[in-house]
């Protein structure tokens, strides 16, 4: 052993020998150590929010000797992008994306991670500051975790906010195929900027040929799937706040070549943190959209008074399209007159699609490839949602919605057909 | 005098007898059962054996369906005006050998001689016989009967071959009458898309460029099927100048070739079936024996082909008569006769070794005939059971992937025009087959030893869209009769 090894050992024992400490002090008793999903709640380990990231579980811990323990299992999966779409994806502890690793400031963590792929993989806590050989790039820092074995990661969290791990052997490929999650950190301080609600999304892309199931890790610039968590609209899960909150959302961008303008309807937000740390508030900028750049996280944070169905989704047209195809003629403004009957005649099931533009095309129940979902969109309460990808809902009810609850408007608040008279009145000719 | 007349007459009488074996019918009856046998289907003589306007109804009656191979067979038979020009070897072979029988008329010769200063004029007669054609007419009557044998082989061979190309005939003619049919509709999806391509242009939405490409395409389906059309129109005129139909527009024949007979044919005496079979064989082995009769009455007519008997009668210039026997012969000073055995040996072993050859090309044909027929199945249940179902299953996504804008419409009508392509392959590994069952059934000189086959198959009309397929007549079945006139 080095002389550094045995220094770094020490800094490590008195670093857990803190960290013990407060747990102790945190949570009165320690959990079994055998615990199931649990979430550090305001009332159970500490006083700090929970983070919720929807469609995602956090992932389970037990303290041993003080050391916040995580076992992280790198693994093929199975996994549902949205209803009509299953990919054979590469993920951590049977999901995809990986559970949330949630800690505190001061947290002494030890993740072991075993590697159940068939090449090997390492983990790189993205953000995260920690000791060299800990932050996980295969080659550089460290052996890549061969197929079959555990590596174990310890190392004290100096920091928090909003960061994310990922492998980096192969990082192209694995993280293609769905290996990421988000590592999120609160401050050692519960009291320290609290909200209401703490969201987190972490946004990422896929290629998914339709009619396969396996995503493509060799796209370069033609993504086809957007998900948020892991996600595509309409398999997101909506946010649920109540009228009055103060809103957290952390989003975390992940994918592989596309950045994200995140954009939120009905309010204004301030960016209040970066994966570097939090702005101070003399330097947070009013926004409505956020750009999300690739490999980076951004906490914004709004009071949401006014209710609604609020929709929040990536600004970039094709990032809210599930398996759009590109190759396709341009047939807008084409004059179809007789064609369908034509063609009829040797192709008794063609119709010609998108001569008027292509709303509606998630309506028409054509059939379609096995294992894709290239038209879909979702229902809305006023009827067909044109959506989909990176697309979810804020819901903000006066009281806590639930996840299918559509907001009531007050009459008289909801865009209808105008009516003769006002026209009239107000001088507006159609014809 | 009148004793020598009578001695003479009697084998010649006794010879003329001989015309009694003809046969009355010229052995029309014969060589229609060996055709009958071997096609399954009946022939006529016009005229002799058919009344003229009975054929022409049956004719007619034919007509009117739309032909099978069958049907086309049996009309070739009925119709063909060649083949009955060949029937007419029949009469003029039967004539020969009528002619075969008699004995050659005796040689009368007569001299006057006036004597110088006057006086009786001097007569000389002699009656000569040629006694090698007397001695020598059962042999020669022996080698006509073959003779008349091979005309009746030779005749049935004939209408076997005209069987055989008909049938050859009607298969690429109802090869090419289908493959119009695809070219039709392969013209007709690279018109929808040009269509397509026209308003897409005129909306703005594709280049000059993609215009002219789509539009070439469109142009090459049409040059496709109009060859495909004047294939069929050739076809369909080789087949009518065999069926004998002056009116080639006026054949309707059926539009699908059948589909396969459901089992493969034995290998097994395909061989020993065809040299029992096989009628230009049959006539070379009368051939064999036709030389082998001659080179028995070589060498005696070698060395005295003039020998001939008679009797001579003379008046002196004093008026007295004088008669005698006559002889003429050849002295064999100079050709002994040898030669002419040694040629007709020649001829003799010539046969028999033709016959051995036509033997080994026979088995050697029966075998590559049998050969190109398996390889011609195994490529249609190659179409039919993998290559039409895997378009039609490409197809079929390629419309989901339209349906998902994965494809565009382009990319559809090419994938149906592709499916139609494959189709015509097929078609032509269809013709192909039938074409060598046809060649099977001609080197082995008669009808194959295979169970009925089915009526065309099904599956196979989605190709074509919303077309209709006549019925057809029921398609080869060999070991049926009952429906022939007999």
């Amino acid at each position: 052993m080095t002389r550094r090894q045995m220094l770094a050992r020490s800094a490590a024992v008195f670093a857990g020998g803190v960290l013990l400490k407060e747990v102790g002090e945190a949570q009165g008793a320690p959990p079994p150590p055998s615990a199931g999903n649990q979430r550090p709640g305001a009332d159970a380990i500490n006083r700090h929010l929970p983070v919720h990231t929807p469609n995602v579980e956090n992932l389970p811990w037990k303290i041993v000797d003080g050391v916040k323990v995580f076992h992280l299992i790198a693994e093929p999966v199975r996994h549902e992008l949205a209803p009509g779409l299953r990919v054979d994806g590469w993920g951590y502890n049977g999901r995809v994306h990986g559970p949330t690793i949630e800690a505190v400031e001061g947290d002494r963590v030890r993740i072991y991670v075993t590697n159940r792929l068939p090449e090997p993989t390492s983990v790189h806590w993205h953000g995260i500051l920690l000791p060299n050989g800990m932050d996980g790039v295969a080659g550089l820092n460290q052996r890549p975790i061969p197929p079959g074995e555990t590596y174990r990661y310890e190392f004290t969290l100096r920091q928090h906010g909003t960061h994310m791990y990922h492998p980096h052997f192969d990082e192209m490929t694995q993280m293609a195929m769905g290996m990421m999650g988000l590592f999120i950190i609160h401050p050692r301080d519960s009291r320290a900027y609290r909200v209401d609600q703490d969201f987190a999304l972490l946004l990422s892309e896929w290629k998914i040929q339709v009619g396969t199931s396996r995503p493509d890790p060799g796209e370069m610039v033609d993504f086809n799937i957007l998900t948020m968590n892991g996600r595509a609209f309409p398999g997101t899960e909506p946010l649920l706040v109540r009228q009055g909150e103060k809103v957290r959302i952390r989003l975390v961008n992940l994918s592989a070549m596309s950045h994200h303008p995140i954009h939120l309807h009905g309010y204004k937000f301030l960016v209040t943190a970066t994966d570097g740390g939090k702005i101070p508030p003399s330097a947070q900028w009013p926004e409505t959209t956020v750009l999300v750049p690739v490999g980076s996280s951004r906490d914004i944070e709004f009071n949401a008074d006014e209710p609604g169905d609020w929709a929040l989704h990536c600004h970039m047209t094709h990032h809210l399209m599930n398996q759009m195809g590109h190759d396709i003629p341009n047939m807008i403004g084409m004059d179809p007159s007789g064609l369908d009957e034509k063609i009829q005649r040797f192709l008794p099931g063609y119709m010609t699609m998108g001569h008027t533009g292509m709303g509606g095309m998630g309506t028409m129940g054509m059939p379609v490839p096995r294992n894709s979902i290239p038209m879909l969109g979702g229902e809305g309460p006023f009827g067909h949602i044109d959506m989909a990808g990176m697309f979810t809902i804020v819901k903000v009810h006066p009281t806590r919605p639930a996840p299918d609850d559509w907001y009531e408007h007050p009459p008289g608040t909801v865009a209808e057909p105008a009516p003769e008279q006002d026209l009239r009145r107000d001088g507006i000719k159609t014809g | 005098m009148k004793v020598i007349f009578l001695w003479m007459l009697v084998p010649i009488l006794g010879l003329m007898t001989g015309c009694a074996f003809l046969p009355r019918d010229a052995g029309i009856g014969e060589v229609a059962t060996l055709v009958e046998e071997r096609t399954g289907e009946p022939l006529y003589w016009p005229g002799v054996s058919l009344d003229e306007e009975v054929l022409a109804l049956r004719v007619q009656e034919l007509l009117e369906q739309p032909l099978s191979a069958v049907g086309a067979t049996r009309l070739a038979l009925l119709n063909n005006p060649s083949l009955h020009a060949q029937l007419e070897d029949l009469g003029i072979a039967r004539a020969d050998l009528v002619r075969a029988g008699l004995l050659r008329n005796p040689v009368l010769s007569a001299t006057v001689l006036f004597p110088e200063g006057g006086g009786r004029t001097q007569l000389e007669f002699s009656l000569v016989q040629e006694f090698l054609h007397v001695v020598q007419l059962p042999l020669k009557r022996r080698v006509a009967t073959k003779n008349f044998e091979q005309v009746k082989l030779r005749t049935a061979d004939a209408a076997l071959t005209l069987a055989a190309e008909t049938r050859e005939a009607f298969y690429q003619a109802q090869g090419s009458l289908w493959l119009r049919e695809i070219h039709g509709l392969i013209e007709e999806v690279a018109e929808a898309a040009a269509d397509v391509a026209e308003r897409l242009h005129r909306a703005g939405n594709i280049t000059d460029l993609a215009l002219a490409r789509e539009m070439e395409r469109y142009q090459q389906a049409r040059l496709a099927h109009m060859q495909a059309r004047t294939r069929q129109a050739l076809d369909q005129e080789k087949l009518a100048v065999l069926l004998g139909v002056t009116q080639s527009e006026s054949l309707r024949i059926a539009p699908r070739l059948p589909a396969l007979p459901p089992a493969e044919i034995d290998e097994i005496d395909l061989e020993e079936r065809a040299l029992a079979q096989r009628l230009d064989l049959a006539v070379m082995r009368l051939e064999r024996e036709v030389r082998a009769e001659a080179l028995r009455g070589t060498r005696f007519s070698a060395m005295q082909p003039d020998l001939g008997l008679g009797a001579e009668v003379e008046r002196e210039s004093d008026g007295t008569w004088l008669a005698g026997p006559k002889v003429r012969m050849n002295l064999p000073i100079f050709d002994a006769g040898g030669s002419a055995v040694a040629a007709q040996q020649g001829w003799w072993r010539q046969a028999l070794r033709q016959e051995a050859a036509l033997e080994a090309q026979i088995r050697s044909d029966v075998r590559q005939a049998w050969l190109a027929l398996q390889q011609a199945r195994a490529e249609v249940e190659h179409y039919r059971q993998i290559l039409l179902p895997l378009h039609d299953q490409i197809l079929e996504e390629s419309q989901l992937h339209y349906n998902a804008m994965q494809l565009g419409v382009f990319d559809l009508l090419e994938a149906k025009q592709r499916q139609l392509e494959i189709g015509s392959r097929h078609v032509n590994a269809r013709r192909d087959y039938w074409l060598a069952h046809s060649r099977l059934t001609w080197v082995v000189g008669g009808l194959l030893p295979e169970p009925v086959s089915p009526e065309i198959d099904e599956d196979l009309e989605g190709l074509f869209g919303t077309e209709e397929v006549p019925a057809t007549e029921p398609e080869m079945v060999p070991d049926s009769h009952q429906e022939h006139d007999h």
